[in-house]
């Protein structure tokens, strides 16, 4: 193959074509890349235990911030006075 | 029963428009051919026949146009990230008035013709290019668009990521502009050249919210406007950079966002990335309590003490909106429940006109819209064979509907009588409108569709409930103002950051419930349909307002692809019904009131100021000539750093010189 990693070739005309080694590829998804390396474990943390990430996510915010999300409005508690615009 | 008052429509017992005459969309072209208007084009180039008549005309005109004071005003460029934007004015300074305005966007820009015959997922991509500072919105109404014609519909987490993307990166794009790109024409540095009493009577006001902003009076106000080293020029600068992370923790990158996709995103969202998204949504909170009462000591100052101020940019309170942020319970992907949706949206679509709530349907919004090219360098097409009869849901479309538009550039010789920019004519049921965040707030408030603790709408004005961060809890009020002005757009759009910010916390909320829940995903597999003919359409906004997608799939590549921004509503030229544009207009609106005594110290500040108001997107710099004919002179009256230029120094040098200039000064303290 011309590429590394492509499966193509080039024809006497330069017109690409697929290799026969296409089939042999392996395909984006297939494998996790970024686990290999290692940087991958902060990456996709939602979807191994999306309850422990709420957890954490909640914990690290401010007070105010974490009433509102546990809050079952999600509103603020009480509503200050108006004091912009008019 | 029909609010169309122009297009031959009326309304059903359902709400749907129904056609009364089909004849009734036929418009007849403009009648106007005078060679004496023609001007050359961007090379400087007449063709012989405009050259003959010019010259036969030139010496009387402009000895008539002197006894009386009247000039041409060349802006140019008022640059736009997604070509270059030009505005022509004809003004009086002896009545300080401004006679004539004309909008140019001066380069063929031609997605719709790169689009055609593409893979329908190309759009996404290469759609996103029309604009570099509104990097994201064209990514994401052409996955709307797409979403519709295939059909897909994205998981909740995925319109939330979206919607908390979109609203981080208006809230770049706000200070950007308020600060970055207006702000400079409120500051000290341009007035102590175009007002120098009205800055001198600043210095010595008190400005009413000092408690709540920290500056003194309004002058320490303009001061810290200044640009390149003003407080809130430099802090606005920081401030975008925060933003924009906030956008690309949802969207992955910024502009031009990769993980958008019909369906959602395909962004790899995790703990950090919400965690992170949320430490500047709380820096944000305590800036747009800030930005929102600067403005109005500002703004208030002007109103009270610059006599005329209130009618600088001034138009009829015509306005249209798309609508924005969906909420994934209502959102279908579905033309048929677009209305639902619509209305369910964290920001309303709708139309106002004389300052009136018309409608809120979003289908409305869509049949009642048009685009002209009479006065633009495109062939008309309504002569062939006319697409589209009618909308997904039976209501009739125009002709010049933007199914059934076709793109055909003809460049020719710009006259302002005849055919002048690259830009077409929208008008929703033959009428101007304009958009932006002012008109999210206008029809927002007015519509009171919006249910959500932070963002109340109360039918006369907005009460934002901003949270606790740095400062306190704190509700901020805008209110549906008397006038539509420079003023009010500004206004709005100080108040909107506030708004921008509640939207991110409202997904920020919702998004963590879902992970509560376990609904982690973000985006619905889809397939491109092969055959047959499918078509969608996108309903976003931009950050300065409506914005639509339209597209036609035809055997699995595209027919035809339509994209209407909200700078083609706002920079229009005059329609076939011989309206101007919104700029346009507000140009002639606009009163001259800055001190000047000739031609050779007249900056055009006002018309600048009117226009500036809308957002024309100028990433740099704004170039005002005078001219009589062929004699040019060019004044810096810019935005940014070329407005320190000296005589003929380049902008670069000038940056060099100040930067270096503040070195030596920390040195020395």
């Amino acid at each position: 193959m011309c590429f590394s990693n492509l499966p193509l070739e080039f024809d006497e005309d330069g017109n690409p074509y697929l290799a026969e080694e296409a089939d042999d590829i392996e395909r984006p998804g297939e494998h996790d890349h970024a686990a290999d390396c290692g940087c991958g474990t902060a990456e996709g943390d939602l979807d191994a235990d999306p309850e422990a990430a709420y957890e954490t996510i909640v914990e690290s915010l401010p007070e105010a911030a974490r009433e509102h999300v546990a809050g079952d409005d999600n509103g603020p508690a009480t509503r200050p006075e108006s004091v912009g615009g008019d | 029963m029909s609010y169309y008052h122009n297009l031959p429509l009326e309304l059903d017992e359902n709400g749907r428009a129904r056609l009364i005459d089909p004849s009734g969309y036929r418009v007849e072209a403009h009648q106007g051919s005078d060679l004496d208007d023609i001007v050359p084009d961007g090379a400087g180039e007449l063709s012989e026949e405009a050259e003959s008549a010019e010259a036969e005309s030139e010496s009387r005109e402009v000895g008539e146009e002197r006894e009386e004071e009247l000039y041409d005003i060349n802006i140019d460029p008022v640059t736009r990230v997604a070509g270059a934007l030009a505005f022509h004015a004809k003004v009086d300074l002896a009545n300080e008035q401004v006679l004539e305005g004309h909008s140019q966007a001066t380069l063929f820009r031609g997605y719709e013709i790169i689009l055609e015959g593409r893979d329908p997922r190309d759009a996404i991509d290469l759609s996103s290019r029309a604009c570099g500072v509104c990097g994201a919105v064209h990514s994401i109404v052409s996955s709307y668009a797409l979403e519709m014609a295939f059909p897909v519909e994205p998981p909740p987490l995925g319109v939330w990521a979206r919607n908390m993307g979109q609203a981080g990166a208006f809230l770049y794009d706000h200070s950007l502009h308020l600060f970055l790109l207006a702000g400079p024409d409120y500051s000290e540095a341009m007035l102590s050249k175009t007002n120098p009493g009205l800055y001198d009577l600043a210095k010595e006001t008190g400005a009413p919210n000092e408690h709540l902003h920290g500056y003194e009076t309004v002058g320490d106000i303009m001061d810290a406007l200044n640009p390149l080293e003003g407080e809130l020029y430099l802090e606005a600068l920081e401030k975008t950079r925060d933003a924009r992370q906030m956008a690309s923790l949802m969207l992955g990158k910024y502009p031009h966002p990769s993980t958008i996709a019909p369906g959602g995103v395909t962004t790899t969202l995790s703990r950090t990335s919400f965690q992170q998204f949320y430490s500047r949504l709380d820096d944000f909170f305590d800036y747009s309590k800030r930005v929102a009462f600067i403005w109005d000591d500002l703004l208030d100052f002007f109103l009270r003490e610059l006599d005329g101020f209130e009618h600088v940019g001034e138009r009829p309170m015509n306005m249209i909106g798309t609508g924005i942020w969906d909420d994934p319970d209502a959102y279908n992907a579905r033309y048929e429940d677009a209305d639902e949706w619509g209305k369910a949206r964290l920001s309303t679509p709708g139309v106002i006109r004389d300052g009136e709530l018309v409608t809120t349907d979003l289908t409305a919004v869509d049949v009642g819209t048009e685009e002209f090219v009479d006065r633009s360098f495109y062939e008309d097409w309504t002569e062939g064979e006319q697409r589209f009869d009618e909308s997904p849901t039976g209501e009739p479309l125009s002709p010049y509907h933007m199914w059934n538009k076709e793109t055909t550039p003809k460049p020719e010789g710009k006259s302002w009588r005849e055919k002048y920019t690259w830009g077409t004519a929208p008008r929703w049921d033959r009428t101007p409108m304009e958009t932006g965040p002012h008109s999210r707030h206008w029809l927002t408030a007015m519509a009171e569709e919006v249910d959500n603790p932070f963002i109340e709408p109360t039918g006369d004005g907005l009460n934002l409930h901003v949270p606790e961060a740095g400062t306190p809890e704190m509700t901020l009020r805008w209110k549906i103002p008397d006038r539509l002005n420079a003023a009010e757009r500004l206004r709005a759009k100080a108040y909107h950051l506030a708004y921008c910010a509640l939207v991110c916390y409202t997904g920020f909320i919702e998004s963590l419930d879902l992970l509560k829940q376990g609904k982690t995903d973000v985006h619905t597999p889809f397939e491109v349909p092969k055959k047959g003919v499918q078509r969608g359409a996108g309903f976003w906004e931009a950050g300065r307002g409506f914005l639509t997608h339209h597209i036609v799939i035809e055997d699995g590549v595209i027919d035809n692809y339509q994209i209407l921004t909200p700078s083609t509503w706002m920079a229009s030229p005059a329609d076939p019904f011989g309206q101007p544009g919104p700029y346009e207009e507000a140009a002639r609106n606009t009163p001259l009131l800055e001190d000047y005594t000739d031609q050779e110290d007249f900056s055009g500040i006002d018309i600048l100021r009117g226009i500036r108001s809308f957002d024309p997107c100028m990433p740099c710099t704004v170039h005002l000539h005078t001219d009589e004919r062929a004699d040019v002179i060019t004044e810096d009256v810019t935005a940014c750093g070329c407005s320190f230029t000296e005589g003929d120094q380049p902008a670069e040098e000038a940056i060099r010189d100040i930067i270096e200039r503040e070195g030596e000064e920390a040195g020395a303290d």
